[in-house]
Order: C-alpha cells, then sequence, then structure tokens
C-alpha cells in the first residue's frame, strides 16, 4: 500500500509538471495582457512596466522555470487584477466548489444509484422503462440548458437567490448550493442510474447470486448484501473521476449560476486573461482528479479483495 | 393403432404407484414436472414431464447432456428458476409429502438451504468475491438458526474443518480467490452442510475440477452421506463418476426422462436407444483393446422444437415409423421392475448391446517402432518471470511452467501429455510451437530446428506445425465466415494452392458440408465449431498437430463423432498429433504413447498399453486410480488412491522429486528412503521392463490401479 501510494504520487507529479507547461503555452498564446484595458489601449510604456513587474519581459523558458520554483514552495503568484496572491483567491472559493461537489454528487449518488438498483431488479416493468427514457432524455440534454432552465425558473423563487447575483447580499450555503448542484447532478446521476442498472444486472446473473437465492437468503439480502457490493465496483470508478472533475471547478455551471467557487473564478479569470490565476486552478483541478483517482484505487481493492495494489 | 398407444401409453403416474410401493415413503418425490419458458422464439420446454424421488441416504443420479434440462429440474426444486418467464404447467414437487410448488415465497425460503441444499458447478463462480468465506458459511447458518455471530462464526470454523480444509480458523478469514479450486468447492459443500439438509442436489460437482480432486470431492460427499444418511440427487453428465457414486440413475433426454433403473440396471442392460448410445460413444480406460466408438449422430436438439414423436428419433440408430408419431411414454421393462424405459425398440437395444464392437482403428494399426522421430524436443524449458519493485521492475523468481523435458514423437503417432491442471502441459504445448517463447531448449521438426527459426522462417515453418485449441467458442473469429476462416490460412502462410473447391473439399474432409462455408461461427453448434477448428489446422497438409483438450469442451456424444475424425485424419493423411489432456479414458483411446506431466517435468513416459496397464510411477498410479470407469461391476472392486492437497506452487517446487509432498509412496518410506526423495532429484530411467518405458523415481514399482 505504502509503495503503492508512493508510485501514484511520482505519476502525479510528471502529470503536474506537463500540466503547467501545457497551461503556460497556452497563456502564452492568448496573448499580452496588459496590452488593453477592455476597449481601451493601455499606454505603451504603463504596459511594459506591468510586464516587467510580472516578469512578462523574460523569456518564456525562464518563466516557466521560474513559476515551477516558486510553485514548491507553496507560492502560485499575483493576479493580474486586484494584485492579490492566487492562493487567497483559492481558500476563498476552494471550499464553496467542494461543498457544491459533494452536495452534487451525494445527489447523484442518490438518484443514480436507487434508480440503477430498482431499474435491473424490476428489469422490463413500467419503472425500469422509465428510468431508461428519463435518463436518456437527461443525457442528451446539454448541462447548460439544464443550468439555464433552472435559473429562469426557480431563482428568486422562495429560497433561492436571484440570478444574476448581489455579492453584497449574504445567503445560506444550502439555498445557493442546491440549484446548480441539482443541475450538474442530473446528468451524472442519468450516466449512474445506466451504469449502476447493467452492472447489478450482470451480478444478478452470477452464479454466486444463485448461491446466496439457494441459501434461502431474502430478496433483500441477496440485492442489498451480496449484489450491491460487488454491482458498486464501476460504479465507483466513475463517481469517482466525475467528484474529482467537479472539484476541479464545474465551470459553465458555476458560471450560469455565479456560484462563487473555482469554476467561476477560472470562468472570470479566463475572460479577463488573468494567466496566474488560470495556471493556479488548473493545477488544482489535476490535482483534484490525481488525488480523487488515487481514492478510487484504495475503494476499489476495499470492495474488491481479488484487486491487489501493485 | 388406438390400443397399441393406449397399452403404450401406461401413465407414468400408474408405473410409479406399482413400483414404489414396498420401499417405505420417498424423501424427495418431484412427480410429472413440466418447466416452459415463454420466449419470443416460442415455449422452451425445459423440462416436459418429469417424474423421479429419491430417499433417504440414497444417491439418484440425473444424467443427460446440456440441454437435457437435468439443472432445471433441480432448480426448479429449489424454487429458483423466476417466473415468468418460466410457467408450471403441470407437477409437484413433495418434500415428506409437503407440496413445495404450491407454498409462498417466504416459506420455501425457510426450506432453501435448510431441508434442501445444493451445490454447482463452479466453485469459483458460486462464491461471492468480496466476502470472506466463513463469513458465507456463517450466513448460511444465521438464516435457518437463531444463533449468534460469534456461534455461527465457530459453526463455520467446524464445518471448514469437518470438510477436510487444513487451518480451517485462519482459512476462514481468507476470501474465495485465496482457495485452489478444489477446496473451494469443500466450501460449498461446508456450506450446504452447514444446516444438515434432508436433500443434497450437486450439479455437476467435479466437472470444473481435476480427476484427482473430483476422487477427493467424492469421497468427501461419500463420508457425508454415510454419517448423516444425506439423499444426493447427483446431476451429471459423466457416467464413469455415476457408476461409482449413484444408487439409481434417470436418464434425461430433451427434457424428458427416457430410461431410469439402478445403476446395474442401466450399464448392464440399457434399453433405451440413447443410453445405449451414450455407452457406446464413451472411451472407457480399462480396455486393453480399446473398442471403436459408436458416436450418435447429430446433436442434441433445441428444447423449442424438440423433434415429434420420440425426441431422439433423429440420432437414433434403430428408429422407424412409430418412433416418429408417438411419444413413448416410460414403462417398466418386466410387470413391477423399476427398471423403466421409454423406447418402442427395448429389445433391438438389447441385442446392439450384447453385439461387441470393432477395435479402434488405433488398436489395430502396428506400433510405429524405430522409426526416426519426426518431433524431437530436448531440454525445453519455459519459466515465467515475476517481477517486483516500485520503480525499477526486477526479476525476483519465476513461475516454473515446463522445467526442462524431453519428448520424440514418431511420424503418424499421437503422443499425449496428461496431468492435472497447472502442471504445464499447455504451456508446453505452446512452447514446442513456439506460440511461447521458450525459455531454453530445442525442437526439431523434421529437418527445422524450430526453436532457431528466424521469424520469416518460423511463419513459413507454422505450414507443418499446426494447433487445434480447447475452446472452439472462443477460438474461432466470431466476424468471419467460415470461408474467410479457412482461405485466410492459405493467404498468410502462401503454402499450397487456393482453388475454387478447396474449401467445400476441406469441409467434406471433417465432415461438414459445404454449404456451411459462407455461414458464422454463431451459426454452428460446439462439435461442428471444433470441426471447422481442425479444418483450419489440417489445410496446408501440416507434418504436426498439436491438439489441446480438443474434445474436452464437448458433451459426451459429441466427444466420439470429434475422437474418430481426428484418428481418422491421421490415417488417411499421416498426421503426427501431440495430444494434450486431462481425460485419461479419451487418452488411453487415442494414444500411441503418453507422457505424464507433474509441475513443469515428466514423470513417466511409455507406450500407451505399458502405461496403462503397468504404471510405474506413483504420480502416473494415483492419476489412473482417480479416473471412475463407466461400468459399476469395474468400480466396486476398484482401489482408489486419493491424494492429499493440491499442485504445489511452480514458482517454489519442493526439492528432490517435486511430487514427493503428495506422494503416498513416500509416506510409507523408511526415514532414509525418504531423505533420498527430499534431497536427490529423480532422473527419467528406462525401466526393466521395457526400454521404451522411463520413469522418473527412486521406488519405482507396479500397481495394479486400473481394474483392481
Amino acid at each position: 500500500m505504502g509503495k503503492f501510494i508512493l508510485r501514484r504520487a511520482a505519476q502525479a507529479l510528471l502529470v503536474i509538471i506537463g500540466a503547467t507547461l501545457l497551461v503556460f503555452l497556452a497563456n502564452f498564446a492568448f496573448g499580452d495582457p496588459f496590452g488593453s484595458t477592455g476597449d481601451r489601449q493601455v499606454p505603451p510604456a504603463i504596459a511594459a512596466a506591468n510586464r516587467a513587474a510580472f516578469g512578462l519581459d523574460q523569456p518564456l523558458p525562464l518563466q516557466y522555470l521560474t513559476y515551477m520554483g516558486n510553485l514548491f514552495t507553496g507560492d502560485l503568484g499575483v493576479d493580474y487584477n486586484q494584485n492579490r496572491p492566487v492562493i487567497e483567491l483559492l481558500i476563498e472559493t476552494v471550499p464553496n466548489t467542494a461543498r457544491l461537489a459533494l452536495v452534487a454528487i451525494v445527489i447523484d449518488i442518490f438518484i443514480g444509484v436507487t434508480a440503477g438498483i430498482i431499474a435491473a431488479v424490476k428489469r422490463y416493468s413500467f419503472a425500469d422503462v422509465l428510468v431508461t427514457v428519463v435518463s436518456t432524455l437527461a443525457i442528451g440534454i446539454p448541462t447548460f440548458v439544464i443550468g439555464f432552465v433552472l435559473v429562469a425558473t426557480l431563482s428568486g423563487v422562495g429560497p433561492f437567490p436571484t440570478v444574476p447575483r448581489s455579492f453584497t447580499v449574504e445567503v445560506p450555503w444550502y439555498t445557493e448550493v442546491l440549484l446548480p448542484a441539482f443541475a450538474l447532478a442530473i446528468v451524472d446521476a442519468a450516466f449512474v442510474a445506466r451504469l449502476m442498472r447493467g452492472s447489478m444486472l450482470e451480478v444478478l446473473r452470477s452464479d454466486y447470486i444463485r448461491t446466496a437465492r439457494a441459501k434461502g437468503l431474502s430478496e433483500r439480502k441477496v440485492i442489498g448484501k451480496h449484489a450491491l457490493r460487488n454491482s458498486m465496483i464501476p460504479v465507483i470508478t466513475y463517481i469517482g473521476v466525475s467528484l474529482g472533475g467537479l472539484l476541479g471547478g464545474a465551470i459553465i455551471t458555476e458560471g450560469i449560476f455565479q456560484y462563487p467557487g473555482v469554476g467561476y473564478l477560472l470562468f472570470r479569470a479566463i475572460g479577463g486573461n488573468n494567466a496566474p490565476v488560470i495556471t493556479a486552478v488548473v493545477i488544482f483541478s489535476v490535482l483534484a482528479i490525481v488525488v480523487l483517482s488515487l481514492i478510487v484505487d484504495i475503494l476499489y481493492a476495499y470492495l474488491d479483495p481479488r484487486i491487489r495494489l501493485s | 393403432m388406438t390400443d397399441m398407444t393406449k397399452t403404450r401409453t401406461v401413465g407414468q403416474e400408474d408405473v410409479l404407484r406399482a413400483t414404489n410401493g414396498d420401499r417405505g415413503a420417498p424423501l424427495l418425490e418431484v412427480r410429472d414436472l413440466r418447466v416452459h419458458f415463454e420466449t419470443g422464439g416460442g415455449i422452451v420446454k425445459a423440462v416436459d414431464g418429469v417424474s423421479w424421488q429419491v430417499r433417504e441416504g440414497e444417491t439418484l443420479a440425473i444424467v443427460g447432456e446440456s440441454g437435457s434440462g437435468k439443472s432445471v429440474s433441480a432448480m426448479t426444486i429449489l424454487g429458483l428458476v423466476p417466473s415468468p418467464p418460466a410457467v408450471f404447467p403441470t407437477g409437484q414437487v413433495l418434500l415428506r409429502g409437503k407440496s413445495l410448488l404450491e407454498m409462498s415465497e417466504k416459506q420455501q425460503r425457510k426450506l432453501r438451504g435448510n431441508e434442501i441444499a445444493m451445490i454447482f458447478q463452479d466453485p469459483l463462480t458460486a462464491l461471492n468475491p468480496v466476502f470472506k468465506v466463513g463469513d458465507q458459511i456463517a450466513e448460511m447458518v444465521r438464516s435457518h438458526q437463531s444463533v449468534g455471530r460469534a456461534a455461527a462464526n465457530k459453526k463455520a470454523v467446524d464445518l471448514l474443518g469437518e470438510v477436510g480444509i487444513p487451518n480451517p480458523r485462519a482459512r476462514a478469514l481468507q476470501y474465495p480467490h485465496e482457495y485452489s479450486g478444489g477446496m473451494r468447492q469443500r466450501a460449498m459443500i461446508a456450506m450446504a452442510l452447514a444446516n444438515d439438509p434432508q436433500v443434497l442436489l450437486a450439479d455437476e460437482p467435479t466437472t470444473a475440477l481435476d480427476v484427482t480432486v473430483q476422487a477427493q470431492i467424492m469421497q468427501l460427499l461419500v463420508d457425508l452421506q454415510e454419517s448423516r444418511n444425506t439423499a444426493i440427487v447427483l446431476i451429471t453428465h459423466d457416467l464413469g463418476l455415476v457408476a461409482s457414486h449413484a444408487d439409481r440413475i434417470a436418464v434425461m433426454y430433451a427434457g424428458r426422462i427416457v430410461e431410469t433403473g439402478t445403476t446395474t440396471q442401466i450399464f448392464s442392460s440399457p434399453r433405451h436407444a440413447y443410453t445405449y448410445g451414450l455407452l457406446s460413444s464413451l472411451a472407457r480406460m480399462d480396455h486393453a483393446r480399446p473398442e471403436r466408438l459408436e458416436p450418435i449422430q447429430g446433436q442434441p436438439p433445441s428444447l423449442s422444437n424438440v423433434p415429434s414423436g420420440c425426441a431422439f428419433h433423429p440420432r437414433c440408430a434403430f428408429v422407424t415409423e412409430e418412433c416418429r408419431t408417438d411419444v413413448p411414454q416410460l414403462i417398466p421393462l418386466t410387470v413391477g421392475s423399476d427398471h423403466q424405459h421409454a423406447c418402442v425398440h427395448p429389445d433391438r437395444v438389447a441385442e446392439a448391446h450384447a453385439t461387441p464392437r470393432p477395435p479402434a482403428l488405433k488398436a489395430v494399426t502396428p506400433a510405429h517402432v524405430d522409426v526416426p522421430p519426426v518431433v524431437e524436443v530436448a531440454r525445453l524449458v519455459k519459466h515465467f518471470p515475476i517481477k517486483s519493485g516500485v520503480f525499477i521492475r526486477r526479476t525476483v523468481g519465476a513461475v516454473q511452467a515446463v522445467d526442462g523435458i524431453d519428448l520424440d514423437i514418431e511420424p503418424g503417432t499421437t503422443l499425449s501429455l496428461v496431468g492435472e491442471s497447472g502442471c504445464g502441459k499447455s504451456t508446453a504445448a505452446r512452447a514446442i510451437l513456439r506460440l511461447h517463447e521458450p525459455t531454453s531448449g530445442t525442437v526439431r521438426l523434421g529437418e527445422h530446428d524450430v526453436t532457431a527459426l528466424k521469424p520469416a522462417e518460423l511463419r513459413k515453418a507454422r505450414e507443418d506445425m499446426q494447433i487445434v485449441f480447447q475452446d472452439p467458442y472462443a477460438s474461432l473469429n466470431p466476424r468471419m465466415t467460415i470461408r474467410q476462416i479457412l482461405s485466410e490460412k492459405y493467404e498468410l502462410l502462401g503454402g499450397g494452392k487456393l482453388t475454387d473447391t478447396t474449401i467445400s473439399d476441406l469441409l467434406d474432409t471433417v465432415g461438414l458440408s459445404a454449404e456451411y462455408a459462407d455461414r458464422y461461427p454463431h451459426e454452428f453448434s460446439g462439435g461442428q465449431r471444433q470441426r471447422v477448428g481442425i479444418a483450419r489446422a489440417i489445410a496446408l497438409n501440416p507434418k504436426f498437430v498439436v491438439l489441446d483438450e480438443p474434445v474436452s469442451a464437448l458433451d459426451v456424444s459429441i466427444q466420439a463423432q470429434i475422437l474418430n475424425l481426428l484418428e481418422k485424419l491421421q490415417a488417411d493423411f499421416g498426421l503426427t498429433y501431440l495430444f494434450i489432456a486431462h481425460d485419461l479414458s479419451v487418452v488411453r483411446h487415442i494414444s500411441d504413447r503418453v507422457a505424464v506431466m507433474y509441475l513443469g517435468r515428466i514423470v513417466e513416459l511409455a507406450d500407451r498399453d505399458d502405461l496403462f496397464e503397468r504404471p510405474q510411477h506413483p504420480y502416473t498410479q494415483a492419476l489412473i486410480s482417480a479416473v471412475p470407469i463407466p461400468d459399476p461391476e469395474v468400480e466396486r472392486v476398484r482401489e482408489r488412491i486419493v491424494l492429499t492437497g493440491d499442485v504445489p506452487n511452480p514458482a517454489n517446487p519442493p526439492s528432490g522429486c517435486r511430487f514427493r509432498t503428495r506422494c503416498w509412496k513416500h509416506l510409507e518410506l523408511s526415514e532414509p528412503d525418504k531423505r533420498r526423495c527430499i534431497d536427490i532429484e529423480p532422473t527419467l530411467d528406462v525401466t526393466r521392463e521395457s526400454r521404451r518405458h522411463t520413469v522418473a523415481c527412486h521406488f519405482a514399482g507396479e500397481r495394479q490401479v486400473l481394474r483392481g
């Protein structure tokens, strides 16, 4: 296990170095962040002074090496707009995104797994057909459409805050998290339901389920104990990767709901050509996915004792 | 006409009433059971009017090929056939007179695993991989007895000990994948016995296991049956197993029982053409001059389209017009006899059974002695490295799958390589063909040194050396037609000429109609696919063909067809075979010479009759003694050497003689002799009796294990 984590950490390091390099090149391709503010041209002297202040007058390889050097001391740089340390921006937004991701994943698992089990156990019944039709529909609709529909119908209704948001008004966290979480969960839940249904059907056909029934166990135990743990194995992978993605920031959904998470931060940073923020958020997303997939692998070995971590 | 039908269709009920009056009430009784499945393709009559019964302490065997309905009837007893799609038009299942099928699901559940328990064919898949073995057994205890967790766990450990699992306390905490195949089946049996059931349904309990392990498991079942007086319903296709372990037999075909009687009656005087067909298509290990196999033609019918009249009539050698119209009912052989058959021509079957069969081709062709061999294998080694390490993968050991074997095969003969699974026989075959690159050693085929060929030359040489695989379902590309599969050979290897008639001639040679050429593999039955596999192997007139368990995935009646085909092809084209098998009956039938392998080494090598009649190595003797012979008279007097334990890990074989850890003879030796086995590795030496018989044992000696 220790060896396994060590090897995965080494792999993660390589991934992060590669990802940073790519973002660096992308930022460079975006062009000069200080040439203009909105429509107005910035006087060349001021622009040059800004570039020098942020080290953009250095050759690109040197910029990269400097950045990487700082990164390993925990310094993510300063953002171009507000001149605040990027780390502060992350500390403000990451908890919000984590909250959103967790709420979304809980809704996702609850709806997806339940619907999948019902559809598999009551195969070809009305419930099964309903799950299949609704999940196909949900997968077919892009998340942003669901987001816009929710904004149009429910924002400002009851406890849900109005969009566009006014950031001077404080709202309880659950009121602002519910709608975007739901928008994110719907498509994922549809995937999970289908995955769960397929996986459960396959497990229900297996010999050990026949054995469990031949033991005289109740159907509840056969499904809830013997079948569930085996059929969760592929679902866990999907949920793990999906959670990793959500933690890295749901850019579009957070953007639509103007939810103060890393996704919305990135959304604004890209609009403002704010390279230090973009790079930091990307590193954070990569890290989230790497850590989550490590957790998934460990969970895998726990769920299926035949898998050994090596 | 009406009169005739009337006399023949005495109801099964009447017969049962007449014949069973004097033997006490049956424990479990099935009466006129029908299980039909309503599918898109019509009604599948999986079980169609089956009646049988079993008493305390008795073993009833239900024998049939795949698709005969034998498993479905057992699953119905447990209430495990889902309905829909199944319907039960008629039938009763009575356990001590209580009717099972009319019970509520809850009441049925109380019986399942409690009064009626079941063990299944494949112990690997029948245990839940994610729960500990001990917990799975304890769960069985707790679902029918009101005991606490600790008491149930203790009971699980006791049961594991009772079924012969060494160190049961530690083993109970392991997962199924940490058990060997035989141990898994023992664990299944422990689970089945947890609540002292009255009836044990055993569905092909040893089919997935080696013969040596099969002998262990069957011995265990016999012992447990004696101590607990359990009734066993043994569902199997293996007539050998039935001969030694059943009291009574019911033979099923296409969802019906076609013959039933005591084991002796069925084997000594079969009266149904199908029973007779099964018996005469079986290869027998104990026959000095093996008889020619008489396969049943064709294949078992689809249960959605059962032939009219007697379902067996399209394949029957005795068929007459009556067989096509009326469904024959089970009738007693003589009034009051419990030997019953459903055949129109019992007398003709009896006559055929009494007629001696002609000897097999192999038994009449002279042995090829003192001809230079066409295949020479010398010191062949195949090791698979074991790697370890965090960043840099180092080789830390090797699985010694094949560890220095020598074989010579004379032209036009068959050499069989036998042994338990994991002994390295398949790896050896693949290394000989260089499908696995050998670690060291040489293989000569005719004038070629196969091991020294460059890749391009090797491809060319493949014309001369071909292979037929075990699983005809997995070894044909499902997206290619038979014509594409066969003509690919000519295109890829460039040998031979592909003319308009090549493919049809080839199909004709293996007994398939030329019009099948443009069909896809899934349109064929297992036996037909294996014929395609053979056609592919012989397409370019090879010298040498490796047959890797070519019949072990096939039904008994189909096995004989394929074996006869292989013999005929060898006679016609002078093919040289390396036959890989675990079924010694088949090996005795088809081989000229036999090599016995254990843990990567050959322990004994001899001409066929020499090996079976005068085996010298304790392992060969154990192997032969473990194979059941389909003849209850022989089985009654035979001695069975039951080997303990499993094959050791080939990455870490025992010192000295590799077999010593399981050897029955080793246990009987004096201390200094034992040391010899532990310290000195025996070499393969010529025996005193024959220079063509070699054995690797310090204490080799004959022991009669074939007939008793």
